[in-house]
């Protein structure tokens, strides 16, 4: 199975965001965030969109499948 | 249709755990067990076997006013699907075992049938509850 990496983290604190911050943005919970950085929770595709657009950085270099 | 009822809840509803209690009453299904026990036939007391879903306020209770995003909806289904599986693996299993085991009489057979179709309703109902909140906050 694929390994899913997320490099949301390291793009977030460039955008001076915290997690409570961009879950308010993207309409979703911190703990979502959090699990999402953690790389436990594999979002969908309009909640991909959603952030990368919010942070700035093209979806494939945020979301990595390997 | 006006807009507000096409809008979706954005956030989980807001009970209070303590309605949990109201599980207790599943205890009076048993009373279904005892028809001499009383006068009059009791055979509708296995209904009150639904009355175990009630404990799932407990952890729903937990979950009030919860912002309903992505992953809780995911989680919902997962929670939902589990419950539902378990509770007709139950009514199935239970059914076959006593119909197919144990010689009783057709009545006894029903009486079982009954309250085991009841008792799984509630058990499915508490465990969409505990799953979701065990998904939401264990994993």
């Amino acid at each position: 199975m694929a390994e899913f990496i997320c490099n949301l983290k390291k793009y977030r604190h460039l955008k001076e965001l915290t997690q409570e911050q961009l879950a308010e943005k993207v309409g979703v919970r911190r703990e979502t965030i959090m699990r999402l950085e953690a790389g436990k929770y594999n979002p969908s595709l309009k909640l991909a969109i959603d952030i990368s657009r919010i942070v700035d950085v093209p979806i494939e270099e945020l979301f990595i499948f390997e | 249709m006006s807009k507000a009822k096409d809008a979706k809840p954005t956030h989980t509803r807001k009970i209070s755990p303590k309605l949990s209690l109201l599980g207790l009453l599943s205890l009076l299904g048993f009373i279904g067990f005892f028809p001499n026990a009383f006068h009059v036939p009791v055979y509708f007391a296995f209904f009150f076997f639904c009355f175990f879903g009630c404990f799932g306020f407990y952890y729903e209770g937990k979950m009030s006013n919860t912002l309903v995003d992505e992953r809780f909806v995911l989680n919902r289904s997962r929670a939902t699907a589990f419950a539902n599986s378990i509770a007709l693996f139950i009514i199935v299993g239970v059914s076959l075992i006593t119909v197919s085991l144990f010689e009783l009489e057709t009545h006894n057979t029903l009486n079982i049938i009954i309250a085991m179709i009841a008792f799984s309703f509630g058990l499915s109902l508490f465990l969409q509850q505990y799953l979701l909140y065990r998904f939401e906050n264990k994993e």
